[in-house]
């Protein structure tokens, strides 16, 4: 199979993100994460709550607060470093070159203003368009979204509109510039399953037509089946284990991963075959451990777990970060 | 497999969208029409703002004109209200006293409104002078107001001019104090930091991003704040330290009158009236408002 290389769009290295403590002291809740996204590419970070997926999202738009945390590393987008670029340049490539869509759709527009003003805003900010050319190019964003009557829609406030509404007008938002990157932080999460699946659609229409690269964040691993061309895997800020979405599906190799696939309900399954859960939480990041973080929750640990955390081994064409496959080559 | 097709909407979502648009300060007004006791403050506060303003078509007595042959006379049917120790009309006088009065209030609140608004978003926004205004704002806040006002006036001087200024500083604390919890409430959703991430200036995220949305606790404040400067400032002329006779300010009336307690009640009894009702119309208007403009109360 002949694959024509795409460019490298982003590529974070050695990304740590710290943020600090009440008692002066600081907590890692990603630690030396790397990851890149090629132009057109979907990549998925999945993982549980608080393992890191959302603060990574929002450090690569460079929005966590100077005074809650700091990070390290390399983030690099289009050949700039964004962590050593004006606050002035990295405000023209927000919303323009990379942009976000959020969680929930219901309190990511601001109730006070109309459809299109807020639509008409991100336009107006990164682009020279006349004030008829910026209401032209806001109903052409509806309307792609797959919103009907988009002329009307522009005069009306968020609350008139339903979730999936919503989360569409956040779409047309955030692709109004045709960004290079879109990054959405579980765009679905909050929307009810037909609603869910007609978004997704839209998403790779989207990311056909403009040839945008998405970097989806998620916890649904029947989002990542239907959307994703490679998965990073993450638990406890850090990754353990990468792939291609149809190789991580199919023979997941880090017993978390595996857990993860276990624990989704197979619709195609007749008999009474009970749900296995991973038992336990993550474990707290203020805690300093030495051993692998998996290792309390884990079904095949053994003594060196306890000891040392594992680097990503090279398992055929997949990054495994577990010390079962430790005969095999270190990646990182 | 999901087609093309499907991504149009539902017909539920068709059914919302022919919904009439209503704006958040037009379902406001709905609800604040229903409000008895708002709607009787608005007409209390029409009426004062109204007489004040056509005080010239209301009465032919001059304001400051003395007549000895007509002085402390009880209400009449020539006047209403009686006259004070210099034969003047205590219906006019209440008319014209109405102007400074109102004006008094109304200059207090901008002037402490927009300092405090000001101060307030700075504190909520950027956190890192938080601690220095809060704590000026407590030091503020420990005085009462009156005797705040009390001891800026001893400072600045009698007057006019200097009593307003003096109410607007006892009142801008209350005004920080709400518009800094408001914007510290604002600035966490979701919508802010959606801005943020479309590449927003954080002036432009403050002016139109979070000043719309902490609108209602303001105006529903700017409201209450109303009255109770109109009262400081009645107070201060009372005292002797705003308003001078023989400006027809409803303090000073008050002032003059108690002179003349026992003879004629009348000189103090109706600008008292005027200054209660007034301060009760603010009151049961911010009541209504602070219902109408809350998005919990349906």
């Amino acid at each position: 199979m002949a694959v024509v290389e795409e460019k490298e769009l982003l590529r974070v290295e050695q990304l740590c993100i710290n943020f600090k403590t009440e008692d002066g002291g600081h907590i890692q809740a990603v630690k030396q994460l790397n990851l890149t996204i090629k132009e057109g590419e979907t990549l998925a970070l999945v993982g549980e709550s608080g393992c890191g997926k959302s603060v990574t999202s929002l450090s690569l738009m460079r929005l966590i607060p100077k005074n809650a945390g700091f990070t390290e590393g390399k983030i690099m987008f289009e050949g700039k470093d964004l962590n050593h670029v004006s606050e002035r340049e990295m405000r023209s490539i927000r919303g323009n070159s990379m942009s976000m869509i959020f969680q929930e759709p219901m309190t990511s527009l601001n109730p006070v203003h109309k459809i299109g003003k807020q639509i008409g805003e991100v336009i107006y900010l990164h682009s020279s368009l006349s004030k008829s050319e910026i209401k032209e190019k806001t109903i052409e964003m509806l309307k792609k979204v797959g919103i009907p009557r988009a002329e009307k829609i522009m005069d009306e406030y968020p609350h008139q509109l339903s979730g999936g509404m919503r989360q569409r007008v956040m779409i047309a938002m955030a692709m109004a510039c045709t960004p290079k990157l879109l990054i959405a932080d579980e765009p679905t999460t909050a929307l009810d399953v037909t609603i869910q699946a007609q978004i997704l659609e839209l998403m790779n229409e989207l990311k056909q037509d403009y040839h945008t690269a998405i970097l989806l964040i998620t916890h649904d691993l029947g989002v990542v089946a239907e959307m994703a061309d490679r998965v990073m895997v993450m638990y406890y800020g850090q990754i353990v284990e990468q792939a291609d979405v149809r190789t991580l599906l199919k023979s997941p190799k880090h017993p978390y991963t595996n857990g993860l696939l276990k624990s989704v309900p197979d619709m195609d399954d007749e008999s009474d075959k009970p749900l296995v859960p991973i038992m336990g939480n993550v474990p707290n990041l203020g805690v300093i451990q030495a051993g692998c973080p998996f290792y309390a929750r884990c079904p095949q640990a053994f003594q060196k777990c306890h000891l040392d955390n594992p680097p990503l081994f090279k398992v055929g064409e997949q990054a495994v970060r577990c010390w079962l496959y430790e005969s095999q080559e270190v990646i990182a | 497999m999901i087609t093309k097709t499907e991504t149009t909407l539902q017909p539920a979502e068709w059914q919302e969208l022919e919904k009439a648009p209503v704006s958040f300060f037009g379902m406001a007004w709905k609800k604040l029409r229903k409000n008895k006791g708002a709607m009787i403050g608005g007409s209390i506060l029409l009426f004062f703002i109204l007489t004040s303003v056509f005080a010239p078509v209301l009465t032919h007595y001059p304001v400051n004109e003395m007549r000895y042959d007509e002085t402390l006379k009880a209400p009449s049917s020539e006047h209403w209200l009686g006259t004070d120790e210099f034969g003047r009309d205590i219906y006019t006088r209440i008319l014209y006293g109405g102007r400074v009065s109102l004006l008094m209030g109304l200059v207090a609140v901008s002037i402490a409104g927009s300092v405090g608004v000001f101060l307030g978003v700075i504190a909520g926004y950027y956190r890192r002078l938080d601690l220095y205004i809060m704590q000026l704002m407590d030091i503020l806040l420990a005085f009462p107001s009156l005797l705040m006002a009390i001891a800026i006036v001893a400072v600045l001087g009698v007057g006019l001019t200097n009593a307003m200024i003096a109410v607007a500083i006892s009142v801008i604390p209350s005004f920080v104090r709400v518009v800094r919890g408001s914007v510290l409430a604002v600035r966490e959703k979701e919508y802010i930091e959606s801005a943020r991430a479309l590449g927003v200036r954080d002036w432009k995220i403050i002016v139109r991003h979070i000043l719309p949305n902490i609108a209602s606790p303001i105006i529903v404040l700017a409201t209450l704040q109303f009255g109770v400067s109109i009262l400081s400032a009645a107070a201060l002329s009372f005292l002797g330290l705003g308003a001078q006779p023989p400006n027809p300010e409803w303090g000073a009336l008050v002032y003059v009158g108690k002179s003349f307690l026992s003879q004629a009640w009348w000189m103090t009894l109706y600008p008292g009236l005027a200054i209660m009702l007034v301060v009760l119309g603010f009151n049961l208007l911010g009541d209504g408002l602070r219902d109408a403009l809350d998005p919990r109360i349906k």
